[in-house]
């Protein structure tokens, strides 16, 4: 099973929602009479097979949606929900949000990425973005300190991964939030992570749907 | 906040200052009297209040029922920072233009002494100098300060030479923030009341008051207080938030479309070679599914022309209050549907179908910087931003049907009317349908028909008591007399007559009073802040009826504008010219712009008509407050709810209401408002 070093409700939620629908990708949908583009785009990805992502914002209970891998570029995959949000992912790693509301416009995580991945502890820094309520790009730098928390393992329905709890707390002059990620001890992958997006949006739980 | 709702002890003014961007709704009741109040900290020092105060049985001898209807502005200036031994300094206007039941002027010293306790002190003039009184200091400059001359001519004329005359009495107080939410303050005031007292509607037994304070942590406050030495008492609601923070979701637009490399993008069969070097219009394929895309972001695509390595669109946003975030996801779009040997981009804006500003940008860059960190600031600084009229931008190329272009619209309408001379509050709703036609790009025919079903705006039963011409004391008869409106009917042109230039001509019903002609020129470059217009109106006085009718009243009227963008926020106007009654003056605003849409200005505007032949109020003077839809919605929207406060409406100063004037349609995709909104390029 599970154990959460924190609990964080919306990351239950989102656990909880995950065991009881077995495909969320499929049985969002109904018949439907006129599809938007943005769902016929994911309809399509859903058919296909695209890797997908359950991910909540962890302060607004209700706000989880599966989303799916659209594209990659560079290293950066986009992926999309059916009511049209975008996440940036590089490496399970959050680098951007579209339309969840004070998003996060953009991150450079090369440092702490590579940190976290490959369970060198010590400090990083890490930079970030966002729009203020002015619509003026914020630019924020934290140091943040990479450490180890030891194994977990993480049922993802089908199977349970071991990974390795990864936890990074960050903080600016008048900012601080901390970030964890489940990494894979096998393939290296992010299982499970929770991000800090932006002031005005909190954190994001994002966690891998086996497909 | 004071009782006066604005930043204050009880009653007396303090010499703090709200934090920058501040607005501040207050409602105050006490025996007769009530304030209804808005307070704007419109800079870090400058505050501006609005109070709209109703004395009931204030002029049993003069008005209507006896009961005061005053409209009072304040204005105050920080002049000395808080240090710390030196305490802040503020200066104050007290109802500088209205009726002169508050006027008063003070200099006031705050200071905080130990934590969570400050002590104020100061000196009034006027109602400020009004209890325990002394000769005035200031008289050592002269003997004129001695004595405060009675208030002469109109009421409402700005009264220098009443400024800081006359007695004079000190005030001060102290306020504790016992805790987070609770504050408690005490005062020795030095406004007798008399003119209350006088009137009999107030029990001033002396000059002590308290009050005490709870603050919500969502903006909401809840004060109580006894006033005049413990003979009344007064509750308080107020309303605090900052316009640079959005109370609501902010935000929630859907995601744009990624940017798509170009190795990957879609191939022409053959490659696209044309065998011209000049542009020539997208393959019919190709431009459709554009304009899909451009569609699905709520963009209308009029045109694509593509040369052998650069394509141009002609695209019309009607959803995103930042162009810059319209040219964004255009331009990321077009990624998706290029083929890859179109290296260059070049997306033209475009308002009442005048093309405005062209910005090109290279497709490299676009996918070099979609996932910077920096990645805004250097898309502004790689782009290319220059008139649509420019030398070298490919021409608008319209395809095949897209003219005539018609749509409506219906739906529910709402007018409100704020502190009305004798009446609060005054409002309409009803049902409205509007239709247009755009014929050609830029001429446009239009018409909008209000039913009202419900409102009290037409109780009013005050006839007009102007010298002048009836040009807008009148403007109540036009929602008496029918219920059916025809707000508007005309026929607009919209052109560009060169570079950095743009016209405009209107004829037909202008607006709900008027109907005629009217033509603009503006000169505009893209990147100035300088912005010249001059307008040209023949205007005859529609039937109050609201239907096809004219009234003999007509006249020949116009202005030279010079706009001018400060770039630290404040955007400045002056129009000088003839208004609607005849009259010869110049009209001067200055307004707050807030990068998220919102708006806070004032104006004022001084003609040739003598201040006892305006009447009250002297000269036409009010504040204009503008607050986005997305700001409360968190969804993109171009409209806006707007609203126009004067203490008075009279018939000087009285300028046309033609719809469409060319600096407000063609700014926003202009700099410098095109790169403050910038940050939301990649949104």
């Amino acid at each position: 099973m599970i154990r959460l070093p924190l609990l964080l409700p919306l990351l239950g939620a989102l656990l909880a929602g995950a065991c009881s629908i077995p495909d969320p990708v499929s049985a969002v949908f109904g018949a439907r009479e006129e599809q938007t583009p943005s769902e016929r785009r994911y309809e399509g990805l859903a058919q296909a097979g695209a890797p997908a992502v359950l991910a909540g914002v962890e302060n607004e209970e209700d706000r989880f949606a599966a989303f799916l891998k659209a594209e990659e570029r560079n290293g950066i995959g986009s992926w999309v929900s059916i009511d049209n949000v975008n996440l940036s992912l590089r490496n399970g790693f959050l680098v951007a949000t579209r339309g969840l509301g004070g998003d996060m416009m953009s991150a450079d995580v090369g440092e702490v990425q590579a940190a976290i991945l490959f369970d060198f502890p010590g400090y990083y820094p890490r930079f970030q973005s966002y729009l203020d309520g002015e619509n003026q790009v914020v630019i924020r730098s934290f140091v943040c300190k990479v450490a180890s928390r030891g194994a977990r393992e993480v049922d993802l329905g089908p199977f349970t991964a071991r990974t390795r709890l990864m936890e990074e707390d960050c903080k600016s002059s008048d900012q601080s939030f901390v970030n964890l990620y489940w990494v894979d001890d096998g393939t290296g992958e992010v299982r499970q992570s929770r991000q800090w997006a932006s002031p005005r949006l909190g954190p994001i739980a994002i966690r891998q749907i086996p497909r | 906040m004071s009782f006066m709702g604005r930043p204050g002890i009880v009653e007396m003014p303090t010499a703090a200052s709200q934090p920058d961007a501040q607005m501040s709704l207050g409602y105050a009741q006490f025996d007769n009297v009530s304030r209804t109040s808005l307070t704007f900290q419109a800079s870090d020092r400058l505050s501006g209040t609005f109070r709209y105060s109703i004395l009931d049985g204030f002029d049993e001898a003069r008005f209507f029922d006896g009961t005061r209807y005053d409209r009072s502005f304040d204005i105050s200036y920080r002049f000395i920072d808080e240090g710390e031994y030196r305490p802040a300094f503020t200066i104050g206007l007290q109802d500088f233009t209205g009726t002169g039941v508050y006027s008063s002027e003070y200099v006031v010293a705050s200071k905080t002494v130990v934590d969570r306790v400050r002590l104020t002190g100061g000196i009034g003039w006027g109602r400020l100098g009004s209890h325990d009184s002394f000769d005035n200091p200031l008289g050592i400059f002269g003997d004129s300060f001695k004595t405060r001359p009675g208030i002469n001519g109109e009421a409402g004329e700005v009264q220098f030479d009443q400024w800081f005359r006359g007695p004079a009495a000190l005030f001060g107080g102290v306020e504790w923030q016992a805790t987070d939410r609770i504050k408690l303050n005490f005062e020795y005031s030095s406004d007798g009341y008399a003119a209350e007292k006088d009137a009999g509607i107030f029990d001033y037994s002396g000059p002590l008051n308290v009050s005490a304070e709870y603050r919500f942590e969502n903006g909401i406050g809840l004060s109580a207080a006894v006033l005049g030495g413990g003979t009344t008492v007064s509750g308080m609601l107020s309303y605090s938030f900052n316009v640079k923070e959005p109370p609501g979701p902010i935000d929630r637009e859907a995601a744009p479309l990624p940017v798509l490399p170009r190795q990957a993008a879609p191939r022409i069969e053959g490659g696209w070679a044309p065998s011209t070097a000049s542009p020539v219009a997208a393959p019919e394929t190709l431009r459709n599914r554009a304009a899909a895309l451009l569609d699905e972001q709520g963009l209308r695509l009029e045109s694509l022309t593509m040369t052998r390595s650069a394509a141009t669109l002609y695209i019309v946003n009607e959803r995103y209050p930042a162009s810059a975030e319209a040219i964004g996801r255009a331009a990321r779009a077009m990624t998706r549907v290029l083929p890859p040997e179109i290296g260059r981009i070049t997306v033209v804006t475009q308002t009442q179908g005048m093309p405005v500003t062209a910005v090109t940008l290279e497709r490299s860059e676009l996918e070099r910087l979609e996932h910077e960190l920096d990645g805004s600031w250097q898309s502004y600084a790689s782009a290319k931003i220059q008139d649509a009229k420019a030398p070298g931008i490919a021409p608008r190329v319209p395809g095949p049907g897209q003219y005539p272009d018609f749509g409506y619209s219906f739906g529910l309408y709402a007018i409100p009317l704020f502190f009305d001379v004798d009446e609060p509050v005054r409002g309409e709703v009803g049902l409205q349908l509007g239709a247009g036609l755009e014929a050609a790009p830029g001429l446009i025919f239009s018409g909008n028909l209000r039913q009202k079903i419900a409102g009290n705006i037409d109780d009013s039963d005050r006839p007009p008591n102007s010298e002048l011409p009836h040009v807008r004391t009148d403007s109540l008869r036009y929602y008496d007399e029918t219920d059916l409106e025809m707000t508007h009917l005309t026929a607009e042109y919209f052109f560009r007559p060169g570079q950095d230039l743009y016209g405009r001509v209107t004829a037909g019903y202008l607006e709900r009073m008027y109907g005629g002609a009217s033509g603009e020129i503006l000169w505009k470059p893209v990147d100035s802040r300088v912005g010249l217009g001059l307008e040209l109106d023949y205007a005859r006085k529609r039937d109050f009826d609201m239907g096809f009718g004219f009234q003999d009243y007509d006249m020949t009227l116009g202005h030279a504008s010079v706009y001018y963008d400060f770039q630290n926020g404040y955007v400045g106007q002056v129009d000088a010219g003839r208004y609607l009654a005849g009259d010869w003056g110049a009209t001067f605003s200055l307004d707050r712009e807030f990068d998220n849409g919102w708006r806070v200005g004032a104006f004022f505007t001084l003609t040739d008509v003598p201040y006892d032949e305006f009447g009250e109020g002297s000269f036409d003077k009010g504040i204009e407050v503008e607050i986005p839809i997305s700001w409360l919605s968190g969804q993109p929207s171009k409209s806006g709810f707007s609203t126009t406060l004067r203490p008075v409406t009279r018939d000087g100063g009285a300028q046309l209401d033609v719809r469409n004037r060319l600096h407000d349609l063609v700014r926003s995709d202009q700099e410098p408002k095109l790169g403050d909104s910038w940050g939301r390029f990649w949104r």
